[in-house]
């Protein structure tokens, strides 16, 4: 595999396989997991209980459990002077560096990422110390910037404590700490999950705004579908620790390939009436210390043939990067047909 | 159309904390009909789970009159007041925390069947336990009927507590956030088998949520009711409140959700609020507790006057507003803002 | 109930095999049964030994009786050597009882023994030996050396390093823990020493859990008055110092029964635990399912007893657990400064006539002292990680996500 990539790809990870070892058995949580992130870009992960999504993020951070194990593949990230790294390989100094530096993750429940005895300057003013930004002043400035950004009272909520904001003031001050040290990719995760309409909204356009200002790359994990309408550019859609789809934005949602795509598509209320082709996907997410054979998603199919259990399909190309793991494509375009 | 089943009348609830006293609900009233599907829609803090709990029983109002079958509950004694509790049964929001890890599901459904005597013995439990599973798709039963909670998954959980709600055969459940913390690809499922227990048992169902688009799912045939800082802002048929809505707060949330179709969330247009600010309940705004983020405040008329539940005059439509600029007679519409 | 006891060896060994992917846990349960073997059931099989035997004082694997021969007849080393021989032995110390089964065939001759330790008896033996009025004599262990050599009287020391010498110096039967000052054997005092005192650590223990218990749950339950009583009684409690407290009493009581110490201890000392438990009640009051129970209309008592106290039992457990090992040091503390009871001869007991005798500042008869020490840590040590094992036996059960 080569460590050279393209001028505007920020991210690559190849192959990438990471075994929990638990003493009911070894849990395959990721399985060959490939994408590409460009600059600027944002892609989502969208899985659901069981997926391996938030396994992969962790990953990219190397913030894995101590019983995690990558058995196979790599992430190389390019870093903005064309150098390339295999983040699985750096050194504990060179991790820390890439760490909120070149990469930030926010994690799900911003209510506890905060100490609460500690003012949020110097949440702002410790993290940028720990990479060695030790000037106050311009830490102050570039973070009431960042405040201002992210739609709050920049003076008021720096020299507050956590205690005194709203959870919704607070997720989006996490987002600013994320972006002080200006790193190239953001990781998101679950950022709206159980979130109000109002605070939903409220989040995604400042991500919005966010991003074209700064012009990092977000990774989303995220199962909220609409998410991935509002803000990504590549969807991907992961099953059973493997990527099952991926594609644009607008090829997946409007002409998903795979079948645990469509049915996730199908099993979401819009505000549209559109009640009788709502289902749920029948089953429950596989055993991943004993998965199913061939195709992990047949057993909850409709499409499923005998091909289907035996063996496991590989990403293919259907046009260019639209790419479904399934025999059966163009089933899901049949069933769509016959609805509309 | 009888008398509805349910009704709240000038609901009233607040509680101390520390010195203060928090307002959590201020003067809601509206009917709970026979075997409709009613949802109660709102964001965190507007009082949507309280008033959940006074509706099952579990919380009392501090003033204000429930009604159950025409009767005021707090005058019910004895039998009566336990027929009220067996006939209104909630399910909780957590699918981890509401079963009782030391239980099996045998167990846990069996205790009320004992309880009320609905079951003579071991064997009787055991068939009846068998048919409630059914009821809520847990089958093979055998697969289910003596596991702990920890060997389910969360949509398993969230089924075996609304079999648990069957077991005293109430006439109505209230469902608080029920689907929220279970996968996104089987809510439906769980919501439409919860819609079938309407036709096959004649129960009622309030469901509580903050997503609108899985109210309006499971509401289409009945009615919503929104919600904000302790008040209802607005009530009616689902199909009318969605297709137009009047109270300027549900206008702003219509607005502002996102759907996951990307061509039409990204080109959705967003109503703009005056202020990002959500009033903390102890410091509530004078009049309409919506005035100070509302497009088409009026002023001196909205911050003074505090606006019930009322038709809008010029509206197609018969859902209830509380707004006054509405109940004026005013028209609202997005490019005033 | 007689199956059950013969099923209990099976039992134990099934639990065993149950928490045997704990290590801790599992060495904690092997050792408790080891310690419930060593101090209830082999006391049925080995004898107390009462009886002061002044030439065995010796430390452990050591405490033999000498022969002491003289020089020329250094070949002489065993019984069958002695036959036809005469032997000196010194009244009250082990001699006379050791060479009994052989009197037929050997002339004893005796000596007295004295008041004091080195006493004419012994010096009078020696000295007959040296000038070889009889072959040999049964006498101290290595201690005799030093009554050599401490002698005062030079002659005398000349004519014992001239004539004697010590031919077997591990003549009589061995100890495996040595003796204490009295020349009795330890080991059979550290298989005795546990019952009484584990028992009684063990009713403190449930009397102060049982307490903690009932006191922490009604009051977390029933709130209000009754809560506020309780709280006020147990912060009383609380925060009286106990030890002071127990020193205190035992002025003013007499501890004669061992077992009334137990309760006394287990009286006083539940308020900890009676608020870590009123504090775990609470917070299961508010849980979902708790809430769904009285929705569903169930009893308050079905409640406490079927809903909240099995979530309770891996805490209850293992917080028993340590309360029996607090009582077991309170216990201890006030037998070692000689407060309490020491009619049974416990290991506390031999710690405090370690303390009295001198034992701590002799490393001679550091056995006395250690062993006993080492005991009561063991014990200690192997209820803590049992404890680790409970845990892992109540929690995953009850763990909430799969």
């Amino acid at each position: 595999m080569s460590r050279k990539l393209k001028d505007d790809v920020v991210l690559k990870v190849d192959d990438l396989s990471i075994v929990y070892q638990t003493n009911r058995g070894d849990v395959k949580a990721t399985n060959d997991i490939s994408f590409e992130l460009e600059k600027g870009k944002a892609m989502a992960l969208i899985g659901e209980s069981g997926s391996g999504k938030t396994t992969v993020s962790l990953s990219l951070i190397r913030k894995l459990p101590k019983n995690a194990v990558v058995t196979k593949g790599q992430v190389l990230y390019q870093q903005r002077n064309g150098e390339v790294q295999d983040i699985l390989k750096l050194s504990n100094n060179d991790l820390r560096k890439f760490r909120w530096q070149e990469c930030a993750m926010v994690f799900q429940g911003a209510q506890n990422a905060f100490n609460p005895v500690l003012k949020i300057s110097k949440h702002f003013e410790d993290t940028a110390y720990a990479h060695n930004w030790t000037d106050k002043k311009a830490i102050r400035e570039r973070a009431l910037n960042l405040l201002r950004l992210v739609r709050l009272d920049p003076e008021r909520v720096y020299d507050s404590y956590p205690h005194e904001l709203s959870g919704g003031m607070k997720q989006r001050t996490l987002l600013a700490l994320s972006v002080l040290l200006n790193p190239q990719i953001v990781i998101l995760d679950e950022p709206t999950t159980a979130l109000d309409i109002l605070t939903q909204r409220a989040i995604i356009d400042v991500l919005n705004e966010m991003q074209e200002k700064l012009n990092f790359s977000i990774i989303f994990i995220s199962h909220d579908l609409s998410l991935a309408a509002e803000m990504a550019d590549v969807v991907a859609t992961v099953y059973a620790g493997e990527i099952v789809e991926i594609g644009d934005v607008n090829d997946m949602f409007y002409n998903p390939l795979h079948p645990y795509t469509y049915g996730l598509l199908t099993s979401v209320p819009t505000l549209d009436h559109t009640e009788d082709l709502l289902k749920s996907i029948p089953g429950s997410p596989p055993n991943l210390i004993n998965p199913p054979t061939g195709c992990k998603f047949h057993p909850r199919c409709e499409f499923a043939t005998d091909k289907c259990k035996t063996e496991n399909p590989l990403l293919l190309a259907d046009e260019g990067t639209h790419l479904a793991a399934c025999w059966h494509p163009d089933k899901v375009l049949e069933a769509r047909k016959e609805t509309v | 159309m009888s008398q509805p089943i349910m009704r709240l009348e000038s609901i009233y609830r607040s509680f101390k904390q520390g010195r203060q006293i928090v307002p959590v609900l201020q003067d809601v009233n509206f009917n709970v009909n026979s075997l409709e599907f009613l949802c109660l829609v709102g964001e965190s803090g507007c009082g949507k789970t309280t008033t959940g709990k006074i509706l099952s029983g579990l919380l009392p109002p501090s003033s204000g009159k429930i009604y159950f079958e025409g009767q005021d509950i707090a005058t019910l004694k004895g039998i009566e007041k336990q027929r009220y509790r067996r006939s209104v049964q909630i399910i909780h929001q957590d699918p981890y925390a509401s079963l009782n890890p030391t239980q099996t599901i045998f167990e846990m459904l069996s205790y009320p069947l004992f309880h009320h005597k609905f079951v003579k013995d071991h064997t009787h439990a055991r068939t009846r336990v068998g048919e409630l599973l059914e009821l809520v798709d847990l089958t093979p039963v055998e697969d289910v009927i003596d596991k702990y909670p920890y060997q389910l998954s969360g949509g398993q959980r969230q089924r075996v507590s609304i079999a648990r709600a069957l077991t005293t055969n109430p006439s109505v459940i209230v469902a608080d956030e029920s689907v929220s913390m279970v996968d996104v690809s089987i809510r439906i499922g769980l919501l439409q088998m919860m819609m079938d227990l309407r036709d096959q048992l004649n129960v009622t169902i309030v469901f509580i949520t903050h997503d609108l688009a899985l109210a309006k799912y499971f509401a289409w045939e009945g009615r919503i009711g929104v919600m904000y800082l302790g008040r209802i802002v607005e009530i009616g048929k689902t199909q009318e409140l969605i297709a137009d809505p009047q109270h300027p707060y549900t206008k702003v949330l219509l607005s502002a959700i996102p759907e996951p179709d990307p061509e039409k969330t990204r080109n959705k247009q967003h109503i703009q609020l005056r202020s990002e600010d959500i009033p903390r309940l102890t410091e509530l705004p004078s009049g309409c507790a919506f005035h100070p983020r509302c497009p088409w405040f009026v002023e001196d008329v909205c911050d003074v006057e505090t606006p019930k539940l009322g038709i809008a005059v010029n509206s197609s439509n018969n859902v209830e507003v509380s707004c006054i600029p509405l109940q004026q007679g005013k028209v609202l519409n997005i490019y005033d803002t | 109930m007689l199956q059950q006891i013969l099923k209990l060896p099976l039992n134990i060994l099934l639990f065993g095999w149950r928490i045997r992917g704990n290590r801790a846990g599992l060495i904690g349960w092997i050792g408790i049964v080891a310690y419930f073997i060593l101090t209830f059931i082999m006391p049925m099989f080995v004898e107390f030994d009462d009886e002061p035997k002044l030439d065995e004082i010796t430390g452990p694997l050591g405490s033999r009786i000498v022969l002491v021969v003289h020089k020329d007849d250094a070949d002489i080393k065993t019984f069958e050597d002695l036959e036809g021989k005469t032997v000196g032995v010194v009244s009250q110390t082990g001699g006379p009882i050791l060479i009994e089964p052989y009197a037929d065939t050997l002339t004893v001759e005796s000596y007295r023994w004295s008041s004091r330790r080195d006493g004419p008896g012994i010096q009078a033996a020696l000295v007959d030996v040296a000038n070889k009025e009889i072959d040999a004599t049964l006498i101290f262990s290595k201690s005799i050396e030093e009554f050599i050599y401490n002698q005062e009287d030079a002659e005398l020391k000349d004519l014992f390093e001239d004539n004697l010498v010590i031919s077997n110096p591990e003549f009589g039967p061995p100890h495996i823990l040595g003796t204490d000052t009295q020349g009795r054997d330890i080991a059979t005092h550290i298989v005795h020493g546990g019952r009484v005192l584990i028992l009684t650590a063990v009713i403190g223990g449930v009397i102060s859990t049982g307490i903690a218990l009932v006191l922490g749950s009604v009051s977390a339950l029933l709130g209000g008055v009754v809560d506020n009583v309780a709280t006020a009684l147990t912060n009383l409690i609380l925060a009286v110092p106990r030890f002071p407290l127990l020193v205190v009493l035992a002025g003013l009581i007499r501890f004669d029964n061992t077992l009334l110490l137990g309760v006394l201890i287990g009286l006083l000392g539940w308020p900890a635990l009676m608020r870590a438990i009123r504090a775990q009640v609470l917070s299961l009051r508010e849980r979902d399912f708790v809430e769904a129970a009285q929705s569903l209309g169930l009893s308050t008592n079905h409640i406490m007893f079927r809903e909240i106290l099995p979530n309770m039992i891996s805490f209850v457990s293992i917080n028993f657990i340590f309360s029996i090992t607090f009582a077991m040091y309170e216990q201890i503390g006030l037998v070692v400064l000689g407060l309490a009871p020491i009619s049974d001869y416990t290991w506390g007991v031999m710690l405090y006539f370690g303390r009295t005798r001198g034992t701590l500042f002799n490393p001679d008869g550091a056995s006395m002292a250690l062993s006993p020490v080492l005991a009561i840590a063991l014990f200690q040590v192997c209820l803590v990680l049992f404890a680790r094992a409970l845990e892992e036996i109540f929690d995953p059960r009850l763990r909430s996500t799969a």
